[in-house]
């Protein structure tokens, strides 16, 4: 019901801001959220990593400095139980878990703002207790040292608690058309940020990680990942169609100096969504952020790396109701939050950055970057994702952090130990070689000065 | 103290007699022998850093360097090249200091040359001891100019230092000998165990020594020397294993060594009388054998001399491991015989009289010029690109690594052909690098490299971004090389960076991704 509501505050935003849709781009910063940072012309490009299902608590909740797992949290493992299960360390195994995720999941695990029911709303018993597990720095190395070099946002909510396409949708749209699962049940038209970047004649790629090689219509799955697919205006015409393209495209872009200004990218088979393999969603991360610090267009990108929902995983904070009264919507309860990290060479290094954001930041961010009129509502009045950067900073100096099979650190051996030992040695041999002489050196005195004195005959 | 009692020992050496003093060369009489000597260390000296940083490191020369620089704690390499590999310390110890900033390569090698230059001090005294001055600067300037140890003490390897050792206690030897004083046996021994500590190889030499001691009608109590010299020697190279041990790294250790003592034959059985007849000089070994066969009285000190040959040779030969530079420490004890055999040839009875005037400058003249002719070519290479290992540098490999270092986003990794170009790159370059042909099976890889278990796979997860080729690499291992350009083909391999040398590619960094 309450989801339902949601969709309902998202899709009439969208009417109302339909004419700004049409008008096209707006110049000013005041285009964008009211009195939003602005990159200062320091961002040129701007990247949208969207991968699948994990909850805050979930990947950084252990984490020193943010607002992380609380040390009393426990979930009731059925309705009115007075037991209950702590967070615990999920095994490789357990972290590929197939958790329910959907509205009713979502819903349950809320339970009105208690945020209690995230093990009772698993409907699958034998695993229920599952949503309470978390991984840490061990587990996802590459994330947490992201989080280390660059900006951790500890407030990034899901907008939608509807499932991956609504999300989605809100990260294209500012709005989520209505949806209130993945299934699609029909055609989709709604303004996008792609349709305000080609009026403003900036360039933009939806890439996408091939699920299949054989070109197939697309699958649930595919829509759920690629709202654009759901789009008629932009399956049907070549010229739009062309800005759907895989991944491959996105290394071949950045290695010939390509890359557009606006780039989303979303993964099929390394989304990291249960069952998958956290581990593997994490190299295919690592390999498009390493390409583009390898790149020319890395000293003018802000790449953000975010989910789009929460995959059934525990996360303790409580979601906030975000849209006015009013003003065409309603007040409603966004999703739960999700881990996001900001990497630019701009981005406030090792900072948590605890602005409340939503999905909807990411069109607003786009919009603020590039002076773009916002979509909806919602991203017009969503706070800034640009507080994680600071362009008057030195830029970052790009570092590739090792994969797994280089970074296996060799433990340094007791130095000292192998010197004294050598040295000893060395010492000792001298000794018996500086006796060996004292006790002939008259005998080689008498020699030196037998043949230093005597030319060759 | 010494082996013999009071009444027998000789604290007075006899003096040395000059095989054939009547034969003498005839030069002039008014240049005393240490100018001879003076000459030619500084012979040996030009020939050794002439031209010396001409090329970069080769990889065994950045194995070292990476390490003594890791020992020091220098950043750039402490996660990189890790302290323990195959051999031991003593040179990385002593050079350390040296590395502990930046990735420096002239001032190793400099280092190198000049004990190789004491290398060559070294084989006079023992010339001087056993045959006398004259013989000895010529043994020190057929050394100084003979190519093998002219190649590796241009080198930062740990054979010439080695070496330097090795020579140093056969002096002491043919000095307990002839004094049969007990400290110059210990001292011998001692610098033995140093040479050991260098480089392990060298216990092949105590071979010798104790051959020598046991052979030797010289030695009085063969029995008492033999039991001094391996006392001495394993307690000084006692340091190896304690480091090891007591650092923390005992598993380390014991990978290198069942990898040393499993590893397959890597040359043919004829390796080391092809290879290293003419990178010591034909006419060097002639004149050696010649000396050796031809002249009848033999002595302790040809015996001495012999078994310093023999036992590495056979040694070497029988081990199914071949090395460029295992029979260095053959070098010396080679100048010596042949030194020896120039300095008392002499033409049949009829023509004596021209054997010191004439015959027998001019054929020395002859020897030392082919030398120099090969030393010619050491000094200045054509190209770096040599596939045996020891040689010298690899031409472009310090250009690629600074490339890398310079352009590439540090923590970018690189895939090679081979762990060779592989060390190279990352000593210069600072970035992680895997040799495609390091095998996954742990019997048959050296423990301190990683395999690549998945090629395929690891440039689709991005953990490679960057493919190298070599024409180094290339030569010795053509499957890796073809394994590596059906990469670069299949991930849309662009190259960026060519080194080129004559004209031809020798390295090409390729960008690839999935």
């Amino acid at each position: 019901m309450r989801a339902r509501r949601v969709s309902r505050v998202l899709g009439s935003v969208a009417v109302l801001t339909a004419v700004a849709a049409v008008t096209g781009p707006v110049s000013g910063a005041g285009a964008s959220a009211a009195a939003a940072p602005s990159s200062g012309g320091a961002i040129q490009h701007v990247i949208v990593i969207m991968q699948s299902g994990h909850s805050f608590d979930n990947y950084f909740g252990t984490r020193p400095k943010v607002n992380g797992i609380p040390a009393k949290a426990c979930q009731p493992i059925a309705v009115n139980s007075n037991s209950c299960v702590k967070p615990f360390h999920l095994s490789s195994d357990q972290a590929r878990a197939a958790l329910s995720d959907n509205q009713v999941v979502t819903k349950k695990a809320f339970d009105g703002g208690k945020m209690d029911g995230f093990v009772t709303a698993q409907s699958n018993t034998a695993i229920s207790s599952l949503a309470m597990g978390y991984l840490n720095g061990d587990d996802l190395p590459y994330y947490w040292s992201l989080a280390s070099r660059f900006t951790l946002f500890d407030r990034f909510f899901a907008s939608s608690q509807a499932g991956a396409l609504p999300n989605r949708l809100v990260s294209v749209a500012a709005q989520d058309a209505g949806q209130t699962s993945n299934e699609v049940t029909g055609p989709i038209n709604v303004p996008t940020i792609f349709d305000r970047l080609d009026q403003a004649h900036l360039g933009w790629k939806y890439y996408v990680q091939p699920s299949q090689s054989a070109p197939h219509a697309p699958t649930t799955g595919e829509q759920s990942r690629t709202p654009l697919l759901t789009m008629p205006s932009f399956t049907g015409t070549a010229p739009d169609a062309a800005h759907i393209v895989s991944t491959s495209q996105y290394f071949d872009d950045l290695t010939k100096g390509q890359l557009p200004a606006v780039s989303y990218i979303t993964s099929s088979i390394d989304s990291e969504r249960s069952p998958q393999n956290p581990a593997q969603g994490e190299a295919f991360v690592r390999s498009l952020i390493n390409s583009l610090m390898q790149s020319s267009a890395w000293k003018s990108t802000a790449l953000l790396l975010t989910y789009d929902d929460s995959g059934g995983w525990y996360d303790h904070a409580v979601p906030p109701t975000i849209g006015q009264a009013g003003q065409g919507g309603q007040p409603t309860v966004v999703g739960v939050r999700v881990p996001t990290i900001l990497v630019s060479p701009y981005a406030r290094a090792g900072q948590v950055d605890s602005t409340q954001l939503d999905t909807a930041s990411i069109p607003a961010m786009i919009e603020s970057v590039f002076h773009l009129a916002p979509l909806t509502q919602l991203d017009a009045s969503s706070n800034s994702i640009l507080t994680g950067l600071n362009v008057h900073q030195e830029p970052i100096t790009p570092s590739i952090s090792p994969s797994s099979a280089t970074a296996v650190v060799v433990p340094r051996p007791a130095v000292q130990t192998i010197y004294f030992l050598y040295v000893a040695a060395l010492l000792g041999a001298g000794l018996l070689i500086v006796l060996a002489f004292m006790r002939s050196r008259r005998q080689d005195l008498d020699a030196l000065s037998h043949w230093t004195s005597d030319g060759l005959p | 103290m010494t082996l013999l009692s009071d009444e027998r020992a000789r604290v007075d050496a006899p003096p040395i007699e000059e095989p054939r003093p009547a034969a003498a060369w005839r030069l002039p009489r008014h240049v005393p022998t240490s100018a001879w000597l003076v000459l030619t260390l500084v012979t040996g000296l030009l020939v050794r850093v002439i031209n010396l940083n001409a090329f970069g490191f080769n990889s065994d020369e950045a194995v070292y360097a990476g390490q003594s620089a890791s020992l020091a704690g220098n950043p750039l390499f402490v996660n990189q090249f890790p302290v323990f590999r195959a051999h031991p310390l003593l040179l990385p110890t002593l050079l350390s200091p040296l590395f502990s900033s930046g990735s420096p390569d002239l001032r190793g090698r400099v280092v190198v040359a000049f004990l190789g230059v004491a290398t060559i001090g070294t084989v006079f005294l023992i010339g001087r001891e056993l045959y006398g001055p004259k013989t000895g600067v010529l043994a020190a300037l057929i050394l100084a100019l003979m190519p093998y140890h002219v190649i590796v003490s241009r080198q930062l390897l740990l054979d010439g230092p080695a070496v330097l050792c090795i020579t140093l206690a056969f002096w002491m030897l043919a000095r307990f000998v002839r004094t049969e004083r007990f400290e110059w046996l210990a001292a011998s021994a001692a610098l033995l165990g140093l040479a050991v500590l260098t480089k392990e190889t060298a216990i092949v030499l105590a071979g010798s020594m104790i051959l020598f001691l046991l052979v030797s009608a010289e030695v009085r109590r063969p029995g008492r020397a033999v039991a001094l010299t391996v006392g001495v020697l394993a307690a000084v190279s006692l340091a190896f294993p304690l480091a090891i041990q007591l650092a923390g790294r005992s598993s380390t250790g014991q990978s290198y060594l069942t990898w040393q003592l499993t590893r397959s034959s890597n040359h043919a059985e004829t390796f080391y009388l092809t290879a290293i007849p003419a990178a010591i000089g034909f006419a060097v070994v002639a004149a050696a054998a010649g000396g050796l066969f031809f002249k009848v009285n033999r002595t302790w000190r040809e015996l001495l001399l012999v078994s310093w040959i023999v036992v590495p040779f056979v040694t070497f030969e029988v081990y199914p491991l071949k090395g460029y530079q295992y029979l260095l420490p053959i070098a010396p004890a080679l100048a010596l015989l042949a030194a020896r055999g120039l300095a008392t040839w002499h033409l049949p009875a009829r023509w004596d009289r021209y054997t010191g005037t004439v015959a027998r400058p001019a054929v020395i003249a002859i020897v030392l010029a082919s030398l120099l002719t090969s030393v010619w070519s050491v000094m200045f290479p054509l190209g770096g690109t040599s596939a045996l290992a020891g040689q010298g540098g690899v031409s472009g490999g310090r250009e690629a690594g600074k490339w890398i270092g310079a352009n590439l986003v540090p923590g970018s990794e690189l895939m090679t052909i081979g762990p060779s170009v592989a060390n190279i790159l990352e000593y210069y370059g600072h970035r992680p690098a895997q040799g495609l042909s390091v095998s996954t099976d742990p019997l048959h890889r050296n423990p301190a490299y990683t395999p690549i278990y998945n090629p395929d796979l690891s440039v689709r997860n991005g953990q490679f971004s960057y493919l190298v080729w070599d024409a180094y690499s290339a030569d010795r291992s053509p499957s890796s090389a073809h394994r590596l350009q059906v990469l670069v083909a299949r991930y849309h391999g662009l190259p960026i960076h060519t080194e080129r040398a004559g004209g031809r590619p020798i390295i090409v960094i390729y960008k690839v991704h999935p």
